[in-house]
């Protein structure tokens, strides 16, 4: 079993002049989509929010009644349930990816690298020099804070302010923290397959966990959600054939100690990518998923109808059994366009927020039973 | 020094395989040791010594299995295109002992009479496109011969090869030709296509498949296609490859695995055109054009799958060198102008996608290879 520890070589990089105080651990939210550039200075705006909302790239709940949404200069956050929305920060940043770890406290993701900081207040900080377009992002480790560039390379902050240090883990293409100090990261070379890695001590050392033996690797990415000692896991090809992409899923519940596949695509499993797995997803390509302890949502893409579908294939008992949901219950034009940035954060209990964009303007859907129907709120 | 063997024979040694037979052997001035080969008619364990006046003897025992060639064994590709002239190939015919294994042909070598149960004009060569032949000579000491096949009639054919006191071996080969496709076909299935289940496909009315030259399986399912129903071949995607390699590079891998299964030429090999990442309209135009150029000169057809998302308008597709198209399943995909599709993907299950094929708005339709 590898295992990285943290190199003697810090890097620092410009910085920073708040003082941030990070508290506890929050849920991740990571962009599946790569960075635009708008170049500009973090900004202030507050103040209640109407509409209409731009393009949308990541949403994040830390409860059922308190989550933020962000995208084209916008984030927006809720305290009562996405009943009332803030408006939180305004500027011309792309806000990529956002990672909250109290309804007071968190980071936002530019599509320029900047990482962004707020503390509830009407100010946003920009606490790090540009790292270079992001593509994931994520906050965990109790007062460690983790950042993904799109290089692959994993930087922790040790303390509130910085200074920002490279990780010795490198080329990550995924990470998730579930609570505490634990957390998880995907990592793949030019070649090789993804392997998965773990860290119980907030990311000062890790240690491979994982890694699933996929025939004819061809740029595979991954995306991973954690919540407790459970971690699913959904690796996406970009190589594939007329609508049908490569993808399979696994889940640990215990750590790591164990993965067991629970979905692929069933045509390219019986080409040798993968071991068959007991179901396949609803959808002929895989979007974003989002988990708990017990539960776990893809998003995928279901063709064939005069403008596609999105659907969903949710499990609620740990991966045992599966359904497929497609989002029928609220009108095509609500729903976000899947080739488009699309995000995807669930709770315990059942609420699934979803967050996209169709034809340059945000989308957001909420359930509150697991998927099984859907609202578009109006905002 | 003397060879023996104790063998009940007949043995014989020899310095070459095949070689005439010796009962010594002379080491040269100056060295160490010498080579030499043993042939015995007889199974068994012989002990084998070399003896010479002076030097005491060493010995070795040998494990023999059966090594008298008994019969002849045929091998050769399972398809190829119908054609003027012996172009499928190489076949390779084999002497071999009953278990199977090679066996040297004697130093007089073997001549194998060629036969085809066609009903067409046929013929056989040694070479590809070469004089046509009736019979080739295994020489003596090789354990086979190779030849190739031509035949103006697609179908299958039985191929065979005999040859005086040795069982004689046959061999089965698809010849294809080109065909204008219509009617009901499926693509991306599963499982794989093997004979039975093509077979299967066939009795739920699908008459044409679409094959992926990516596929690991692809040359069995080429082969297995063919006895059933209409093929036609298309490239899967690769995203990074609509940026970081020309189309031209790419379609040398789809050129080489059409002529690996002897694809008939003049019938079209699609690219896959969707998720094509940060690639702008401007160079996938240039992408499939330089995709189809390299296509065109390897005496195929160029077509092209507009799936999603991917940057081609459909008015874009009048500036392309291909001229066949077939249109996703998805609402969204495009549908080229001008000439519109020959093939429409009509759904998909979980099993395979569906796809109808059909003249075009010029009223010319795909063309694939079909027996």
């Amino acid at each position: 079993m590898k295992t990285h520890g943290r190199t003697a070589l810090r890097h620092l990089f410009g910085l920073l002049a708040v003082a941030l105080l990070v508290q506890g651990c929050g849920a991740v939210a990571v962009s599946r989509h790569p960075a635009r550039h708008k170049k500009t200075q973090a900004n202030t705006a507050v103040g209640y929010f109407h509409g209409p909302l731009p393009a949308l790239d990541a949403v994040q709940f830390l409860s059922t009644d308190e989550g933020f949404l962000a995208g084209q200069g916008i984030v927006l956050a809720t305290g009562d349930g996405g009943q009332t929305w803030t408006r939180i920060y305004s500027g011309t940043q792309t806000i990529e990816a956002i990672a909250f770890l109290s309804p007071k406290s968190g980071y936002a993701l530019t599509g320029s690298g900047q990482i962004l900081a707020w503390t509830g207040g009407s100010t946003w900080q920009r606490v790090a020099a540009s790292l270079g377009p992001a593509s994931a992002f994520a906050l965990g480790g109790g007062s460690l804070g983790q950042i993904l560039t799109a290089k692959g390379t994993l930087y922790q902050a040790t303390g509130p302010t910085g200074p920002w240090q490279a990780e010795s883990l490198k080329g990550v293409s995924a990470v998730s923290f579930s609570g505490g100090t634990t957390g998880w990261a995907v990592t793949q070379g030019q070649s090789a397959a993804p392997e998965v890695w773990l860290t119980q001590d907030g990311g000062s050392t890790w240690t491979q966990s994982y890694s699933p033996s996929l025939g004819q690797a061809q740029g595979w990415t991954a995306s991973i959600a954690a919540s407790g000692d459970t971690a699913w896991l959904l690796l996406t090809s970009s190589s594939g054939q007329v609508e049908h992409q490569p993808y399979v899923a696994y889940v640990t519940r215990d750590l790591g100690q164990h993965w067991q596949e629970i979905l692929g695509a069933a045509l390219f499993a019986q080409q040798g990518m993968y071991q068959p797995a007991p179901e396949s997803l609803y959808g002929l390509q895989a979007g974003p998923l989002a988990g708990t302890a017990q539960s776990a949502y893809f998003l995928s893409w279901q063709p064939g109808s005069p403008n596609d579908t999105l659907a969903l294939t949710a499990t609620l008992d740990g991966g045992q059994t599966w359904r497929q949901l497609p989002l029928t219950s609220v009108p095509h034009a609500a729903t976000p366009y899947f080739f488009q940035p699309l995000a995807l954060t669930a709770l315990p209990g059942g609420t699934l927020w979803l967050a996209g964009s169709r034809s340059g303007a945000g989308k957001v859907l909420v359930s509150h039973d697991g998927g099984a129907s859907w609202q578009s709120p109006t905002f | 020094m003397s060879l023996a063997s104790s063998s009940p024979g007949p043995y014989e040694f020899s310095l070459q395989p095949g070689g005439p037979s010796i009962a010594t052997v002379t080491i040269p001035q100056g060295g160490t040791s010498l080579s030499f080969y043993y042939g015995d008619a007889a199974q068994g364990a012989p002990n084998l010594t070399a003896t010479s006046p002076g030097l005491q003897g060493g010995s070795m025992s040998l494990q023999l299995g059966s090594t008298t060639a008994t019969e002849l064994t045929l091998s050769g590709p399972a398809t190829g295109a119908a054609g003027t002239s012996a172009s499928t190939g190489p076949f390779t015919v084999t002497l071999a002992d009953a278990s199977g294994d090679p066996v040297p042909a004697p130093s007089s070598g073997v001549t194998v009479t060629l036969y085809s149960n066609s009903s067409g004009q046929h013929e056989f060569s040694t070479t590809p496109a070469g004089a046509p032949v009736a019979s080739v000579v295994i020489p003596g000491g090789s354990t086979g011969a190779t030849f190739y096949y031509g035949d103006t009639q697609p179908g299958a054919v039985a191929l065979s090869a005999t040859a005086a006191g040795f069982s004689a071996a046959s061999a089965m080969v698809e010849l294809a030709t080109t065909v204008s496709l219509a009617g009901q076909g499926i693509d991306s299935f599963s499982p794989p296509a093997t004979p039975s289940q093509v077979q299967s496909w066939y009795g739920q009315g699908f008459r044409n498949i679409f094959l992926n030259t990516y596929a690991p399986t692809f040359v069995q399912e080429y082969a297995a296609s063919l006895q059933s129903m209409d093929v036609v071949l298309f490239q899967g995607y690769w995203t990074s490859a609509f940026t970081s390699e020309t189309g031209q590079q790419r379609a040398q891998e789809a050129i080489n695995a059409a002529e690996t299964v002897d694809y008939p030429k003049g019938a079209y090999i699609f690219v896959d055109v969707e998720s094509t990442g940060s690639a702008t309209e401007q160079q996938m135009i240039a992408w499939i054009n330089s995709w189809s150029a390299a296509v065109q000169a390897a005496g195929y057809g160029a077509g092209v799958y507009f799936g999603v998302p991917q940057p081609v308008t459909a008015q874009d597709t009048t500036q392309l060198l291909a001229d066949r198209f077939w249109k996703s399943y998805s609402g969204t995909s495009i549908t080229p102008a001008g000439r519109g599709v020959c093939v429409v993907q009509t759904g998909t299950t979980q099993t395979y996608d569906t796809d109808t094929f059909s003249a075009d708005n010029l009223g010319e339709y795909c063309v694939g290879a079909g027996i």
